[in-house]
């Protein structure tokens, strides 16, 4: 299986805003945890 | 199932907070779709785009073109698609750039980037259960926000 598993780093990927601006995921853990949520598609 | 799992994380979002959380959801969608779809289906956390999957694929989610099938063999898929189905969430098929065979995930990352939960999907239907998220929220060493309490 690839990816992170418990205990490892997360990796820090660059994403996108919903207004096109370049972020990295990071920016969203920085300040307090999260859940991290990955969707299907939008149907 | 994505509409399923915005639900459950919309339906959690109170317990995540108390819990000293926030969530951010990653979609397929191009930024302007993401935040459409984002607004149409009343999510009160962050969205994220990430078309081209490098997030998707750098935390192990791959897309599966087996999956349909797989799915599809499983009464659980067809009990979940129904049950959805029943609250008004027809499936649909993805939109243009959004492959049907791309699976969903879950993760709780502290605030040193640490990985602290992991779930991903070996089906589409296979979605983290409330039981479970709730267990991975209390199992976590977090003070809750001042003014905050555990809902458990």
């Amino acid at each position: 299986m690839s990816g992170p598993k418990v205990g490892d780093l997360a990796p820090n990927v660059t994403v996108f805003d919903t207004e096109g601006k370049a972020v990295f995921l990071a920016d969203y853990w920085r300040d307090q945890p999260i859940v991290l949520a990955f969707l299907r598609h939008f149907g | 199932m994505c509409k399923a799992f915005l639900a459950q994380l919309r339906r959690a979002y109170p317990d995540i907070q108390a819990a000293g959380l926030d969530v951010a959801a990653v979609t397929l969608g191009q930024p302007e779709a993401t935040g459409k779809f984002c607004r149409t289906q009343n999510v009160p956390f962050t969205c994220l785009s990430d078309p081209e999957r490098a997030a998707y694929t750098a935390y192990g989610l791959l897309a599966n073109p087996n999956v349909i099938a797989q799915s599809a063999a499983r009464p659980s898929t067809w009990l979940a698609f129904t049950r959805e189905a029943l609250k008004g969430n027809l499936n649909q098929p993805p939109p243009r750039g959004q492959s049907a065979s791309q699976l969903s995930g879950a993760f709780i990352i502290d605030s040193n980037g640490t990985v602290e939960y992991a779930h991903r999907s070996q089906h589409v239907a296979d979605l983290i259960s409330d039981e479970d998220l709730a267990a991975a929220l209390a199992s976590l060493a977090i003070t809750p926000a001042v003014g905050a309490s555990r809902s458990r």
